[in-house]
């Protein structure tokens, strides 16, 4: 299985997500400001709320099929190029989107998170970055699927919080602020375990745990902006606004740190420059 | 802003003037046991100051929430600053009297205002957990002292690090090798390159090399990712090769002897984050 066929699988996933989503937002009648299970399950439409689940669930499983037999035939996984991260972050945000609409109900929630995925299925499959079938030497190591994937994970459940920063600012609301504390202490377990493997790979293939390269440099400084989140929460005195503001600021730390540092005058002698070495 | 964030700034203020006249911070001053003296001592202090006064308004003010939060932000703007202007070793940072070369924007690690920054946030990480490790849950000894040990291991301890870099032609023995200013220092051990093997995909390009090498006499196998214990705190690193003639490697020998503390502190917090997400948000929730 090769890039080429990449657009039948997406084009069916993206359609099921797209189906789901529109269900979802003009059909789901709940509350979905209400967290309690009670008002939750009374309001609610379970038959809605099933269907749009199965709709996501089956695009997710037509879409895992594609990155299982890409996979296979790359003999390595699917997680060097930049194009291969971006298929597994359209893939984990359609699982954080899944989780955080079982979990809360936000009927607009599958609409955003199939928007972005979409972004990322179209980028690949109008530029997509094919290289070489094996790892160039300094990532082959066993660290390098768990620190990866952790990190793409914890991208996309940010970028869940993220979105309901955006919906807090547009609504003035801080009834997102429960769920975004959740998605962020997800996010930030698997963002903190993805810099600390790192580190310890890093002390494996180049002698020290932490060399400020740019992009260990912003993976501190998005790591700190969402530290600077829980401890705000922790308080009284912060206001909703200033919390989305933090988290909005966190997902642009985030994207500096795996894409835009590689245009920051900084990464020209980037150690995390992999590709064309 | 509160009286303390004022001090804190005023700190800040201080660490970048005596750093546009004095120069680079003198990290080889607090080579060990310097190092190891000044951050037992300052811990000593800090917990003596804790005993003695638990609710002076300084202890109250730097184990509080309030200067956590002022800390770690002042923190990433600094690391915004080093992320976002390229960096030079400190001995070739670009020469001059603009506002950026004094500042040493291009030098951030070796300015003194990013010393103190870490400094600052090394003492309310140490005050915090003073105040709060008796009465406070697993998972926030794992997180927050693992980041101190860690964080203070790696700041210490970086006086203490050196590489070497050298040269070995196939069946060549060397005893010496060059650090980053090109000045020729003993290794301390003998390294001699027995066999290399380099292994190539069908367009040409390496997929792999290994190099079958002996130091002071045992036979040791290096390849990428997989370098050799010299020693304590002493790893050999084969870092490249020669691509004309391929029987000449170019190995790191990389002293770094707080490596295991710093180690000991990422495997705790690892533990303290698959915590958190085990337990989830922390409940002292507000909203």
């Amino acid at each position: 299985m090769s890039w080429d066929v990449f657009w039948m699988f997406a084009s069916v996933a993206v359609c099921l997500w797209v189906a789901a989503s529109a269900l979802a937002l003009f059909f789901d009648k709940g509350d979905h400001g209400d967290h309690s299970r009670k008002a939750y399950g009374s309001r609610f439409s379970s038959r809605i709320r099933t269907l749009v689940i199965s709709l996501i669930t089956v695009g997710l499983i037509v879409y895992a099929s594609f990155i299982v037999g890409f996979w296979i035939s790359l003999g390595r996984p699917p997680l060097r190029t930049t194009g291969e991260t971006r298929l597994w972050y359209s893939f984990f945000m359609m699982i954080s989107a899944l989780i955080t609409y079982c979990r809360w109900g936000y009927r607009w929630i599958p609409s955003f998170s199939t928007l972005v995925a979409t972004v990322f299925v179209c980028l690949n499959l109008f530029k997509p970055e094919i290289h070489d079938e094996s790892l160039m030497p300094a990532l082959q190591s066993w660290w390098f699927i768990p620190h990866v994937s952790v990190y793409i994970f914890s991208y996309s459940v940010l970028a869940c919080a993220f979105l309901l920063a955006i919906a807090g600012m547009v609504k003035r609301s801080d009834r997102f602020l429960e769920p975004a504390d959740t998605l962020v202490y997800i996010g930030i377990c698997f963002l903190s375990l993805g810099m600390l493997s790192g580190s310890l790979w890093a002390k494996q293939a180049w002698g020290n745990y932490w060399n400020w390269d740019p992009k260990e440099t912003w993976a501190a400084i998005t790591w700190c902006i969402y530290l600077i989140y829980i401890h705000a929460r922790l308080r009284k005195k912060q206001s909703a606004t200033a919390l989305y503001i933090l988290l909005i600021a966190g997902f642009i730390g985030l994207q500096l740190c795996w894409w835009g540092v590689n245009y920051l005058p900084s990464a020209q002698e980037s150690m995390h420059t992999y590709i064309n070495n | 802003m509160k009286k303390g964030d004022w001090i804190l700034l005023g700190l800040m203020l201080v660490s970048v003037l005596v750093g546009m006249a004095a120069g680079p911070f003198p990290a080889g001053a607090f080579a060990f046991p310097v190092g190891a003296a000044v951050l037992l001592g300052c811990m000593a202090g800090l917990w003596v100051l804790y005993k003695e006064k638990p609710d002076s308004a300084f202890c109250r003010f730097l184990s509080s929430g309030h200067t956590s939060i002022v800390v770690i932000a002042n923190l990433a703007v600094c690391c915004i600053v080093l992320g976002l202007n390229k960096q030079y070793d400190p001995q070739s940072v670009p020469g001059g009297h603009t506002l950026a070369d004094l500042l040493r924007i291009h030098s951030v690690k070796n300015s003194w205002w990013f010393v103190c920054a870490i400094c600052l946030f090394l003492a309310n990480l140490a005050m915090v957990i003073f105040r709060h490790l008796k009465r406070s849950s697993w998972r926030f000894v794992l997180n927050h002292l693992g980041l101190f040990i860690a964080l203070s291991a790696g700041f210490f301890g970086s006086a203490d690090e050196s590489v070497l870099r050298c040269i070995v032609g196939k069946g060549e023995t060397v005893t010496t090798g060059f650090d980053r200013y090109g000045l020729e220092r003993a290794l301390g051990h003998s390294l001699c390159l027995e066999e290399f093997s380099i292994y190539l995909r069908p367009d040409g390009s390496p997929r792999n090399f290994e190099a079958e090498v002996s130091v002071d006499g045992k036979p040791a196998e290096i390849m990428v990712n997989h370098p050799y214990a010299a020693g304590f705190g002493e790893d050999v690193y084969l870092v490249d090769y020669d691509k004309n003639s391929n029987d000449v490697c170019v190995f790191e020998i990389v002293r770094q002897p707080w490596k295991y503390l710093e180690c000991f502190g990422i495997v705790m917090m690892m533990a303290g984050a698959a915590l958190m997400f085990v337990q989830g948000a922390a409940k002292r929730r507000v909203r």
